[in-house]
C-alpha cells in the first residue's frame, strides 16, 4: 500500500507544522476578534409615532381580567405596541395590584398560535377555507335575514355593555334566546343565599374580618368567585401571628390547595357538606355559644350523634370543631366550588349560613354591603329545553360566543348531536375549540386584551377593557360585526343605532369626556361601598330538608369527586404551556390528567402510579392515568376539570379526559346547577403503561415531598409566637425537622450567624473603588405564614423573564426552565397532615457554592449583592448547577422555541437564552436597573418598594418582599430580623439573601 | 520551504498589523475630559448606502441643526431611536429642493412617497452593538457623553461610517477611566450591560 496517503512523508517537519498551525489560530482569532460587524440589521423608525410611545419605554394600559368572572383589574405593559406583561391594577378594589396565574397567563391567550387568524366558513368535505370579512359578514346577514328557524345565541358569562348589546341584538332578531352558560356558575349560591337570607345575591366574604373560617368544599384561593380578592384578605388575618390570627378548617373529601392552607383538614365524606355543618351549628347552639339565629332551624336531629357516621368523621371532632368555631369568632362557614357541588349543593350553603350565623359572622364576614355582580347565568338544568329546541328542529341559526358547551356540558345533555340538526351555526371563538369545530361559519372576536368592554365586579366597582394593542391576527369585534349585520338587517332599536361598539361602551359610561378618560386611564369607576350591614337569616329554615346527596351509577362503585384545576379552570387553560407546565399546586404533576386515589387504596387494588385505568359511569369511560395522593378519603376517587380537549386546533391541549364530558347530567336539586359530584365509579385497569411527569421527582419516596428534617419549610406554633416564652429555644426552630434530633442540637439551627461578607467588607473598607458601588445589598423576605402556594409568582417570573416551556418529556427528565418553584412538603404528627409551600428562588447567596465552581467567570457576585449570571460568558459546564444547593439553577438543553406569535410576549430588557446556556433568577435585576434609572433622571437614589420584583408585584398574599438590607429603614431590613425569621440551609454558611419567615402553626385546642 | 515561510510571515504580519490597527482607533487621543478622550475619525467599516441618500455633513453640520432637534428621545429612551418619518417630513413638506437647485431633489422624492404610502424607511443600522449587551443610551446622553465619542464626526459624513468598534473593550475603557467621576460614576458590574 505504498501510495497510501499516510504513508506519504509529510511536506513539513513536526516542528514547523505546529508554528505554522499556531499562527494561523492566532490570526484567525485575532481577526474575528477585530473585525467589525457588517450591518445585518435595519432600524425602521415609525411613520408617524402614536401619541405618547417611545421606543424603549415601557406604556401602560389600564384594563380588566376575563380569565374568569372575578374581573380583577389589569395594567397592561406594551413595549413599542405589544403587550409583553400583565400586572394587577394596584388602584382595582378586587386585587389591588395582585394577579393569579390565569390571569398572568391571559398573554399565551392573546399570542396563542392556535388562536383563529381569520374568518372561516365549512366546506362541503368538512374542512374550514379561509374568507375575507366581507364575505363572512354578508354570510352572516344573509343568514340572519331569513334563518330556517328561531335564532339562538349562546354566550358566556357577561356583565356590563356587552350583555345588553347581546341581548338588544337577540331581541332586534324578534327572539329572546340568549343562553348564558358558565361552566362554574353559581346557582346554588344564589338559591342557598335565597333561601336563607332572602336574597338570590352572592354576598361579600370578609375573610380579613373572620376568626374561623370554615370551608365546605369551597376552594376561595384557587377558583371559588374572586380568588386574588379572598387570597389576600384571608392573608391578612389567617398569616398574622397574634392570638386573633385567623383559623381555617377545610372540610373536604379532597384535599385542595385551599385545604393545603387549613390548620386542620376534615375528610368529610362527598355530599355531607350540609350535615357537618348542621352538626356543628347544634354543638354550638345547644352550649350555648350561639351569637346568631338558626333560622327557626330545630338542629336537634342533626346532633354529631346522629350524622357522624354519614358524614365519616367522627363525632367528637365535630364537636371540639363546633367549639373552636365559636371561640374563634366571628365565624365563617362557606360551601361551595366545584367539589361541593353535589345534589344538595345548596343545601350546604343553606347549612353553612346557619354555621356562620350561629358562629356570629353575619354582618361582619358576611354581609350584602357590596355584592358581587357575576352575572346572569343559565343553570344547567334550564339549558335541556334549549338543546330540546335545537333537537327539534325550531332553531334556523345558532350563535356561539365567549363559551364551549360541546365541551363543557355532561355529554348525556346532547349539545354536540342537537347542534348538528341547527341548520347554520356561527361561532365567535377565539379558540378553535370543540364547539367551533361543529360550526359553519366562524368569525373570531378580538381577545379581550384587544378589545373594548366593561365589567362589574362588586356592586358600584365598575371595570373598563381597553385594547392594549393592535389586533396580533384578523379578527373583529364581535360587537362590531353584530352592530353592522343589525345595520345592514335594517334593525336598530336603542342601542344597535350606535355606529360602532365602542360609542356604545362610551355612552354606557356617560358619553366622551373628562369623566370618561378618567375612568379609561384608571381603569373603572371604583365606588366601594364599605358598610357592612347587619345581617339575620330570614325564617323559614325548617321547611328545607337537609340530607345526604345520593349518588348515582354502580351501587359497589366509588364515589367520584370532581374538582375544578387550579391551572386549566374550566378547560380554557388548557391551550397555553405556562399553565401546562406549571405543576398542579398540590400533586405537581405537569401537563397531565390523572385520577387521585389513596395510596392504601392503590395497594388494595394493585395499582402503582402512573397505571392506565379506565373510569366507568353510566354516562361514558374516562381513561387516565392513577395517582396515589395522601390527601385524599380513601373511599373516594377525585380527577380534575380542564383537560380532555377533543378539538384538533389546540397543540397543547390534547391530554387526558374530559370530566365534564362523561358525567351524567344530573343537577342541584334545588338549583338546576350542574352536580360534578354525582356518580359512583368503577375502576378497571386499561393494561397500557402510562407516565406521570412531576416537577423535580418523585412526589412520595423522594425528597421533594418529605422534609428528611432538613429544615426547609420550618414553622413555629402560634403558642410559642404569642407568649414569646420559649422564642429561642429548640420548640421555636424545631418544627422545620420534624423527628430528626439533628436539627434540635443546640448550635444547629438558631446559631448566631456572621455578618455577611459583602456587607461588612463594604463597611469597613468606604473609601475603596470597591465599595464605591456597594450602597445597595439586596434582599427578599418570604413569609412563609402568608404564602398558599398558588403559583401566581411563578408564571409572574417566567413572563417577566423569558424563561421557556420545555413540555412534558423534558420536565420528566428533571429540565424544567423554571427560575422559581413552589416545594410542597408533607408533614405528618399525630395523623394529621399538614401540608407547607415554600417559593424556592435563587438563594443571591453571599458565600455562593456556584459561583467557586465557574471556570469561565459566569457566574459572580457583585457588588450589590446578587448573584450575577452573564449567559454570553456561560459555556455550560454545569458545574454551578451541580453545586447548588438549593437547584435553583436551569440549564438549557435545547433550543426551546416560543412558537410564534408567543414569542411576541418576550420581554425585550432580558436576554432570550439558548441552548447551552446556564440561567437562573436574578432578583429581577432588569427591574433594579429600572428604578434606578428613574431615581438618577430625578437625581435621587432609589426608595425603598420602587424595586419590586417580578414575584413580589404578583402575590395576592403579599407573602414576598425585596429590597435593600443596607437601607436600615427598608421594609425587608425589618423583615430580615424577624423573630419567625430563618434561612434555608443556614448551617451550611452559603449567607443566603433570601429570608423566609417560619410558618405558624395553630395549636389552639379549646 | 519558502511557501511555508512566506505563508507564516503573511500570518505574521496579518495578526500584528491588525492589533496595531484595533490599538491605534482606540487610543486616538489622550484623555483630558475622561467622559469624552477626543474624537476618532477614522474609518473603522464601510460607509453604506442608504435607502435615502441622507447627508448628516448637510444636515448637523452645514445648516448647524442640533442632533437632537431629529433624534427627539435620545435622552429619554434607554434604546437609541431614530426619527420617526413623520419629523423629516416637518421641513420636508415645504422643502423640495436641494439649495441652489432649480429641479426637486429626487432624494426628498423618496422620502414623501414612503411618508405618502405610510412605509417605513428601512435605514441599515450602522452602529451595531453586539448580542446580549444591554445599552442605555439615555444614561450616557444625560451623563454628558458627547455623540461623537462613539459615533464619530457624524456632522462631517455625507455617509455615515463607524468610528469606533462598539464592542466590549472601548465600553470598559470609558468605565474605567470614568468609576471614580463624581457627576457620573461609571459601574463596572457585568450585570450593567449583560442581563
Amino acid at each position: 500500500m505504498s501510495d497510501d496517503i499516510h504513508e506519504q512523508p509529510l511536506p513539513l517537519k513536526r516542528r514547523e507544522f505546529l508554528k505554522l498551525v499556531g499562527v494561523a489560530t492566532a490570526a484567525t482569532a485575532g481577526a474575528g476578534c477585530l473585525e467589525f460587524p457588517p450591518p445585518n440589521e435595519l432600524i425602521q423608525p415609525y411613520v408617524t409615532a402614536p401619541e405618547n410611545i417611545i421606543p424603549g419605554v415601557a406604556t401602560y394600559y389600564a384594563s380588566t381580567c376575563r380569565e374568569c368572572p372575578a374581573a380583577c383589574g389589569l395594567h397592561v405593559k406594551t413595549r413599542e405596541g405589544r403587550a409583553i406583561k400583565l400586572e394587577g391594577n394596584p388602584s382595582h378594589p378586587v386585587n389591588l395590584g395582585s394577579l393569579c396565574a390565569r390571569g398572568q397567563s391571559a398573554l399565551q391567550g392573546l399570542y396563542n398560535p392556535d388562536r383563529h387568524a381569520h374568518p372561516k366558513q365549512r366546506q362541503a368535505d368538512g374542512s374550514f377555507k379561509e374568507i375575507t370579512w366581507e364575505e363572512a359578514e354578508a354570510l352572516l346577514v344573509e343568514k340572519l335575514a331569513a334563518p330556517a328557524g328561531a335564532v339562538q345565541f349562546w354566550t358566556g358569562q357577561e356583565t356590563g355593555t356587552r350583555a345588553a348589546l347581546y341581548d338588544a341584538f337577540i331581541g332586534a332578531l324578534g327572539s329572546a334566546d340568549r343562553i348564558v352558560h358558565e361552566p362554574f356558575a353559581w346557582e346554588a349560591l344564589r338559591e342557598g343565599n335565597r333561601l336563607a337570607f332572602g336574597r338570590a345575591e352572592i354576598p361579600t366574604y370578609d375573610f380579613a374580618a373572620a376568626g374561623s373560617v370554615f370551608t365546605l368544599g369551597a376552594d376561595f384561593l384557587e377558583t371559588w368567585l374572586s380568588p386574588v380578592e379572598y387570597a389576600r384578605t384571608f392573608a391578612t388575618r389567617h398569616g398574622g401571628s397574634t392570638t386573633d390570627a385567623g383559623r381555617l378548617v377545610a372540610f373536604e373529601s379532597r384535599l385542595s390547595l385551599t385545604g393545603s392552607n387549613a390548620d386542620e383538614w376534615v375528610a368529610i365524606k362527598p355530599g355531607t357538606e350540609a350535615l357537618a355543618a348542621l352538626a356543628m351549628a347544634q354543638v354550638i347552639v345547644a352550649e350555648g355559644l350561639a351569637k346568631g339565629s338558626t333560622g327557626g332551624l330545630d338542629l336537634t336531629p342533626y346532633a354529631p350523634a346522629n350524622v357522624a357516621e354519614q358524614v365519616g368523621v367522627p363525632a367528637e371532632v365535630l364537636v371540639r370543631l363546633a367549639r373552636e368555631f365559636a371561640a374563634n369568632g366571628p365565624g365563617l362557614a362557606i360551601a361551595g366550588g366545584v367539589q361541593a357541588q353535589s345534589a344538595r349543593a345548596t343545601h350546604a350553603v343553606v347549612a353553612a349560613n346557619v354555621l356562620t350565623s350561629v358562629g356570629g359572622g353575619l354582618g361582619s364576614a358576611l354581609h350584602f354591603g357590596r355584592t358581587l355582580d357575576l352575572g346572569r347565568t343559565h343553570a344547567p338544568r334550564d339549558l335541556a329545553p334549549a338543546i330540546e329546541r335545537m333537537n327539534g328542529g325550531g332553531v334556523g341559526v345558532l350563535l356561539v360566543h365567549g363559551t364551549n358547551p360541546a365541551y363543557s356540558l355532561p355529554g348525556a345533555l346532547g349539545f354536540a348531536a342537537a347542534a348538528g340538526k341547527v341548520p347554520f351555526k356561527v361561532s365567535f371563538s377565539i379558540d378553535p375549540d370543540e364547539t367551533a369545530q361543529l360550526c359553519d361559519l366562524i368569525l373570531p372576536d378580538h381577545h379581550p386584551l384587544e378589545s373594548w368592554g366593561d365589567a362589574q365586579a362588586w356592586t358600584g366597582v365598575r371595570s373598563l377593557l381597553q385594547p392594549a394593542m393592535r389586533p396580533v391576527f384578523k379578527t373583529k369585534s364581535t360587537p362590531d360585526v353584530l352592530l353592522a349585520a343589525a345595520k345592514t338587517l335594517g334593525r336598530t332599536p336603542g342601542l344597535l343605532a350606535a355606529a360602532t361598539w365602542r360609542d356604545v361602551l362610551t355612552a354606557a359610561w356617560g358619553g366622551p369626556g373628562a369623566a370618561w378618560d378618567a375612568a379609561l386611564a384608571a381603569g373603572g369607576s371604583f365606588a366601594v361601598a364599605s358598610a357592612a350591614p347587619a345581617l339575620a337569616l330570614s325564617g323559614g329554615l325548617a321547611g328545607v330538608g337537609f340530607s345526604v346527596a345520593e349518588l348515582g351509577g354502580d351501587a359497589a362503585g366509588t364515589p367520584l369527586v370532581v374538582y375544578a384545576s387550579p391551572n386549566m379552570y374550566d378547560g380554557r387553560g388548557a391551550n397555553k404551556p405556562w399553565l401546562q407546565e406549571l405543576p398542579d399546586p398540590v400533586t405537581k404533576v405537569v401537563w397531565d390528567h390523572w385520577v387521585e386515589i389513596h395510596p392504601d387504596t392503590m395497594t388494595k387494588l394493585g395499582l402503582k402510579r402512573g397505571d392506565h385505568v379506565a373510569l366507568k359511569t353510566p354516562a361514558g369511560t374516562l381513561e387516565t392515568a392513577a395517582y396515589d395522593y395522601i390527601g385524599i378519603r380513601p373511599d373516594v376517587f377525585a380527577v380534575a376539570t380542564g383537560q380532555g380537549h377533543t378539538a384538533d386546533g389546540g397543540r397543547y391541549w390534547k391530554r387526558g379526559g374530559n370530566v365534564a364530558g362523561f358525567l351524567p347530567a344530573t343537577y342541584d336539586d334545588a338549583s338546576g346547577g350542574l352536580a360534578y359530584v354525582a356518580v359512583k365509579t368503577t375502576l378497571a385497569k386499561t393494561g397500557k403503561k402510562y407516565k406521570l411527569a412531576y416537577l423535580g421527582g418523585d412526589p412520595y419516596t423522594g425528597g421533594q415531598s418529605r422534609q428528611m428534617g432538613r429544615g426547609i419549610a420550618q414553622a413555629i406554633p402560634l403558642t410559642v409566637v404569642t407568649g414569646k416564652a420559649d422564642a429561642h429555644g429548640a420548640a421555636a426552630h424545631g418544627e422545620g425537622g420534624h423527628g430528626d434530633p439533628a436539627m434540635h442540637k443546640p448550635g444547629f439551627v438558631g446559631s448566631p450567624v456572621p455578618a455577611d461578607p459583602i456587607a461588612s467588607a463594604a463597611k469597613e473598607a468606604p473609601n475603596s473603588a470597591y465599595a464605591l458601588h456597594a450602597k445597595h445589598k439586596w434582599g427578599m423576605v418570604v413569609d412563609l405564614n402568608s404564602c398558599n402556594g398558588c403559583q401566581a409568582c411563578v408564571i409572574a417570573c417566567s413572563a417577566e423573564n423569558n424563561v421557556a416551556f420545555v413540555g412534558k418529556e423534558q420536565v420528566d427528565k428533571g429540565r424544567e426552565m423554571m427560575w422559581l418553584r413552589i416545594e410542597r412538603f408533607y408533614e405528618e404528627h399525630d395523623g394529621k397532615l399538614e401540608v407547607r409551600h415554600v417559593p424556592v428562588m435563587c438563594q443571591h447567596c453571599g458565600a455562593a457554592p456556584c459561583e467557586s465552581v465557574c471556570p469561565v467567570y459566569a457566574t459572580y457576585h457583585n457588588p450589590e449583592g446578587l448573584n450575577a449570571m452573564i449567559y454570553n460568558r456561560c459555556v455550560g459546564t454545569r458545574y454551578c448547577s451541580n453545586n447548588c444547593p438549593y437547584k435553583v439553577r436551569a440549564f438549557n438543553w435545547f433550543h426551546y422555541d416560543f412558537p410564534a406569535p408567543l414569542n411576541w410576549q418576550l420581554n425585550p430588557d432580558v436576554t432570550v437564552r439558548d441552548k447551552g446556556v446556564m440561567e437562573k433568577c436574578t432578583f429581577c435585576v432588569q427591574r433594579i436597573r429600572d428604578a434606578k434609572d428613574h431615581a438618577k433622571d430625578e437625581a435621587r437614589n432609589v426608595r425603598d418598594g420602587e424595586m419590586v420584583t417580578a414575584c413580589q408585584q404578583t402575590c395576592p398574599a403579599q407573602a414576598i418582599v425585596f429590597g435593600d438590607l443596607m437601607d436600615s429603614e427598608s421594609r425587608v431590613r425589618q423583615l430580615v430580623d424577624h423573630d419567625r425569621g430563618y434561612k434555608i440551609f443556614e448551617e451550611i454558611n452559603t449567607y443566603p439573601a433570601v429570608t423566609y419567615l417560619k410558618k405558624v402553626t395553630r395549636d389552639v385546642p379549646v | 520551504m519558502t511557501r511555508t515561510r512566506f505563508v507564516l510571515l503573511l500570518g505574521f504580519a496579518l495578526t500584528v498589523g491588525g492589533l496595531f490597527f484595533a490599538a491605534s482607533s482606540l487610543q486616538a487621543a489622550k484623555p483630558t475630559d475622561t467622559l469624552n478622550p477626543g474624537i476618532p475619525t477614522k474609518p473603522t467599516g464601510p460607509a453604506i448606502e442608504q435607502p435615502i441618500a441622507y447627508s448628516h455633513e448637510l444636515h448637523a453640520g452645514k445648516l448647524g441643526m442640533d442632533c437632537g432637534y431629529c433624534h427627539t428621545n435620545v435622552a429619554k429612551s434607554g434604546i437609541a431611536n431614530i426619527p420617526n418619518v413623520s419629523t423629516c417630513m416637518g421641513c420636508h413638506t415645504y422643502v423640495k429642493k436641494a439649495s441652489g437647485q432649480k429641479e426637486p431633489s429626487a432624494e426628498i422624492a423618496k422620502l414623501t412617497k414612503y411618508y405618502e404610502d405610510g412605509v417605513s424607511i428601512p435605514w441599515v443600522n450602522i452602529h451595531q452593538l453586539p448580542d446580549h449587551a444591554n445599552f442605555n443610551h439615555k444614561r450616557h446622553v444625560k451623563a454628558g457623553v458627547a455623540c461623537q465619542t462613539c459615533h464619530g464626526p457624524v456632522e462631517t459624513m455625507p455617509v455615515v461610517y463607524p468610528v469606533v468598534k462598539l464592542q466590549m473593550g472601548f465600553c470598559v475603557d470609558c468605565h474605567k477611566a470614568n468609576r471614580e467621576n463624581v457627576k457620573a460614576p461609571a459601574s463596572l458590574d457585568c450585570v450593567v450591560c449583560h442581563k
